[in-house]
């Protein structure tokens, strides 16, 4: 063997190794994040009857169950049964928990309500299938929404989701979701309670663009805007915040001690300009953050005080202590809510409903548990 | 009688033998020609022209902010410095030691920039100088070369470019090869097998190859070449040995220049991982993103337009060369096909290729123009004609000799480069002169004054309210401001809009045309200041005025707007129109 091919055979298995050796895991990040087939569970803490009575509760709870009727919005659904959970069993004249679900997950009882020519609430793209949305009353209203909602009530990665195409894994539509996120998408609020919930670790992924996406940029991305900025007066911003903070507490360590020190910071500072700026009858409005922001289109004025003041009060119930206001503040805004609600009539609670879901919802946190938990006919 | 015949005792005096006085201490070989000055009257007006140039706002800053960046943190950075937006993108740093010299050249101050550029283009186009005039053998063709090749890196000079560091590796790169190369062309197997490449040329071509992976990702060129050696002489070897009752293969793995071609690039190949990115400067080439040093091979990701001038003298060059080969004086060689057919692709693909893509083509050229029939009439004619390597037909000792003024264009020729460093800009600091002043040192379209007045915001309500979210300038701006600035302001985006994701660069580009939506889009990035090219962003600029809102306007002129976001400071509030004059700085017409 001549020297030439002796030096070949040395040299071409060094590269291969080098090649090995050198590999630069950044590079060879997987475009989905590991996750869990059941997503965690988060829970409320506290449990104050001065913000809201036991009777006060039922009451509230009552008003704000979910009639069973012809072609309901998908929205509304969507915000029912996150409020409500799986296990609620309610009236016949109301759905159940699972009768919503159904809703969302079986295409046969999405065409028993809205038509057998009604386009199909999960569909085939060129990318993977995924919940329509943002095209009317029949879709879903956010991106990434009725997924969050259902991590939110605990549906495992393997359900079956009877699409018309077929039955159809939850894990394939989250997984294409979280590969089609872009850290610079419009609404990211719920794909990030979507990942936070599943997430089986805090290994990053590589999204569609090529960018690293982790839970330190997730978190600086949602604290990056204004605080008022965002759906619902940026309220769905701060209780995606609190929960990635939560699951880092309790469950799994997402954050890097320098991003969670900055997440704290800004969920102070939001508690801070919310309880500067609380009304004397214990409401806030879209006039929060301290300046006015964009004008929610058809809202009147109490909607928008319910919508500023219900998912503070959400974001709060789920929040470490040291994130907390004054209980005063709480006691004044829950009071409040309870009030307005009980005065508002059936056909307001109706048209309003989504928002005041984050009310029920959050009242029903403050007393310990969720609705279903709480509630008794 | 005296017939006069009688010597005078005048005679018997010896005259002095002025001549052998003058004798000239300096070997004749330093006794230069018309043809010298020449060449040394276009060398130092190539020099003045670089050095006259103006600086454009693009591409040297990136580098220079980058290399800041190296020098500030010790180490090479993962991510595109100070750029916030595209954290997490890939990012190989390709350039470190480019940027960490050109930053270093800036911090000195900006015309050292030129003079860098100047140097460094002459000494390039002077190394391909020498290479037209080996290869052609005709120092009129050689000189016309160079400065084509001038002009065709005219279209990307006014900034300085690792592109522009690497360039003086090419060249390097082909005198060190220059033996091989010509053995290639000679065909002479016998020859070479006997003899090799000097160890000092190996050892001169692995430095070359650690010294451009560190400078510049156009060490690809570099190694592309090879290949193209490499496969040329594979397929030749493989045609000539047809019909041999040996083994093709086994006879071409036992061919020596076969052997060293390979051992040659396989060494280059090596070196190349001598780098802080190791073997991963390679891999980043297969991860196909915008952002891959694939992309920035030429410092670019612009497709070539042949409706251009640099376009039209591309088609120009391809086409002379592919007619020489069509009405051949000398065989056209395969590594000729292979390296032309490569760095068209690359410069059809990336314009700025042509940087590499001329002077190779040029090379190219000047070995048909020597021509295959009087190859060896002209080495021999040149071998006799050039006494201590210089390519120039030399006169005799004789002809020297009787030269009345020996030396006389030797000293035109210094007084040439005396001339040459006198009037550049480089000689300003050494001779004590002023430098040049702002409007000629940049081009026009840098924004020298809204530059001005970042660097002189004072400390307080203004300088908080614009440090409280990015800066959103035009991407070509972006770095010039950054660095001129010396802040630690976040821009949007830098020089290398390719780096970022692609809804950042959709998003900048409505941002940029005041597109329907834009002020929804700056609330999305907290963009607290809009730096705005009236020219370009006339739409934007138009935006402000009318709609206002929260956008302050605290600085305008006849070129450029600057608004701030005051939304997002709520303590800061608008100046009023008298308070304005005192707490604002500089030029333009500030607030209104």
């Amino acid at each position: 063997m001549s020297r030439f091919v002796t030096i070949q055979l040395i040299l071409l298995p060094a590269l291969g190794l080098l090649a090995l050796l050198g590999s630069d895991e950044r590079s060879t990040l997987p475009a989905t994040p590991r996750l869990n087939n059941e997503p965690v569970a988060i829970r409320p803490t506290w449990n104050d009857s001065r913000i809201i009575t036991d009777e006060q509760l039922v009451m509230v709870l009552k008003k704000l169950r979910f009639e069973n009727q012809h072609q309901p919005k998908i929205n509304h659904v969507d915000h029912a049964l996150r409020m409500w959970g799986l296990p609620a069993r309610l009236d016949e004249r109301f759905l159940s928990g699972h009768q919503m679900l159904a809703l969302l997950t079986e295409d046969g009882t999405y065409k028993a309500c809205w038509g057998e020519k009604a386009r199909p609430l999960v569909m085939l793209t060129a990318t993977g299938p995924r919940y329509r949305t943002q095209e009317g009353s029949a879709s879903s209203s956010h991106v990434d929404h009725t997924l969050a909602t259902l991590a939110e009530v605990g549906l495992p990665l393997d359900y079956k989701i009877a699409s018309r195409i077929g039955p159809i894994e939850m894990r394939t539509i989250v997984e294409r979701s979280l590969q089609q996120f872009s850290l610079n998408q419009r609404e990211y609020e719920w794909t990030a309670i979507l990942w936070g919930l599943y997430a089986a670790d805090a290994n990053s992924f590589r999204s569609i663009e090529g960018q690293e996406v982790t839970f330190d940029r997730l978190a600086k991305r949602i604290m990056r805007q204004q605080f008022g900025q965002g759906v619902c007066y940026g309220g769905h911003r701060l209780f995606s915040l609190v929960m990635l903070r939560r699951i880092d507490l309790d469950k799994t360590r997402l954050f890097s001690d320098e991003t969670r020190s900055a997440v704290d910071a800004h969920l102070l500072e939001a508690t801070r300009l919310l309880v500067a700026s609380q009304s004397q009858e214990g409401y806030w409005d879209r006039t929060w953050p301290g300046e006015p922001i964009g004008e929610i289109k058809a809202l009147w004025e109490q909607g928008s005080r319910f919508l500023a003041t219900s998912h503070a009060m959400e974001w709060w119930a789920m929040a470490p202590e040291h994130l907390l206001p004054p209980r005063e503040t709480l006691i004044r805004a829950g009071q409040w809510m309870v009030v307005e609600l009980e005065k508002m009539d059936e056909a307001n609670v109706r048209k309003n409903y989504t928002f005041l879901t984050h009310a029920g919802r959050s009242l029903a946190l403050w007393r310990g548990g969720f609705p279903h938990e709480l509630y008794s006919e | 009688m005296s017939t006069g015949t009688q010597q005078s005792p005048l005679h018997t005096v010896p005259v002095p033998d002025l001549a052998s006085r003058l004798e000239p201490v300096l070997d004749t070989r330093f006794a230069l020609k018309f043809q010298h000055a020449i060449v040394v009257a276009a060398f130092a007006t190539m020099f003045l022209l670089v050095n006259h140039l103006p600086l454009s706002a693009y591409q040297t800053w990136e580098h220079a902010n980058r290399g800041q960046w190296i020098l500030d943190h010790g180490r090479i950075p993962t991510e595109v410095p100070s750029a916030e937006l595209a954290d997490g993108m890939p990012f190989t740093a390709t350039s470190w030691l480019s940027d960490v010299a050109i930053a270093f050249a800036a911090n000195i101050h900006p015309e050292v920039i030129s003079s860098v550029m100047a140097i460094a283009t002459t000494f390039s186009l002077g190394l391909w100088f020498w290479i037209f005039l080996q290869a052609s053998g005709r120092k009129r063709f050689a000189l016309a070369a160079t400065l084509a090749t001038a002009v065709y890196w005219s279209f990307g000079l006014g900034a300085l470019r690792s592109q522009v560091l690497g360039g003086l590796v090419l060249p390097s790169l082909f005198v060190l090869l220059w033996p091989m190369i010509q053995l290639q062309d000679d065909g002479d197997l016998k020859v070479h097998s006997q003899s090799g490449l000097e160890r000092w040329r190996v050892i001169g071509i692995f430095s070359l190859f650690v010294l451009w992976a560190n400078l510049d990702i156009s060490h690809l060129i570099g190694v592309a070449i090879l290949v193209g050696f490499v496969v040329s002489v594979a397929i030749e070897r493989v045609v000539d040995f047809a019909g041999s009752s040996r083994h093709q293969t086994g006879k071409l793995i036992d061919d020596r220049d076969f052997q060293q071609w390979i051992l040659l690039t396989e060494l280059a190949v090596l070196a190349t991982f001598l780098n802080p990115a190791g073997f991963n400067l390679w891999k980043s080439l297969v991860t196909f993103d915008t952002q891959g040093p694939i992309w920035s091979v030429a410092g670019g990701s612009y497709g070539l337009r042949l409706s251009t001038i640099s376009g039209a003298l591309f088609g120009f060059l391809l086409f002379s060369l592919v007619m020489l080969w069509l009405y051949r004086r000398w065989t056209v060689r395969v590594y000729e096909v292979v390296i032309t057919v490569t760095l068209t692709v690359l410069t059809a693909l990336h314009a700025s290729c042509i940087y590499w893509f001329a002077p190779v083509l040029m090379f190219f050229v000047a070995r048909h123009l020597r021509g295959g029939a009087d190859l060896q009439a002209a080495r021999e004619l040149t071998k006799r004609a050039t006494p201590q390597g210089s390519s120039f037909p030399a006169e005799s000792q004789v002809e020297l000799e009787r030269r009345p003024l020996l030396f006389a264009w030797s000293l035109i020729c210094l007084l040439l480069i005396w001339f040459g460093f006198a009037f550049s800009p480089t000689a300003n600091p050494v001779l004590g002169s002023k430098g040049r002043p702002v409007h000629r040192l940049y081009e026009e379209s840098v924004p020298y004054e809204v530059g001005e007045f970042f660097a002189n915001v004072p400390k307080g309500d203004l300088d908080n309210a614009i440090s409280n979210g990015l800066v959103f300038s035009p991407f070509d701006w972006s770095d010039w401001l950054h660095w001129h600035s010396h802040s630690d302001r976040r821009p949007f985006v830098t020089s290398r809009l390719g780096g970022f994701p692609a809804s950042v660069q959709r998003d900048y580009w409505k941002i940029f045309e005041g597109d329907q939506g834009w002020d929804l889009l700056v609330d999305k990035y907290r963009v607290s200041t809009l730096v705005i090219d009236r020219k370009r962003q006339s739409r934007l600029a138009a935006e402000i005025m009318r709609t206002g809102g929260d956008w302050r306007l605290v600085y305008e002129s006849a070129t450029a707007m600057i608004a701030v976001n005051a939304g997002l400071a709520n303590e800061w509030r608008l100046p009023t129109a008298t308070a304005s004059k005192n707490q604002l700085p500089v030029a333009g017409r500030r607030l209104r």
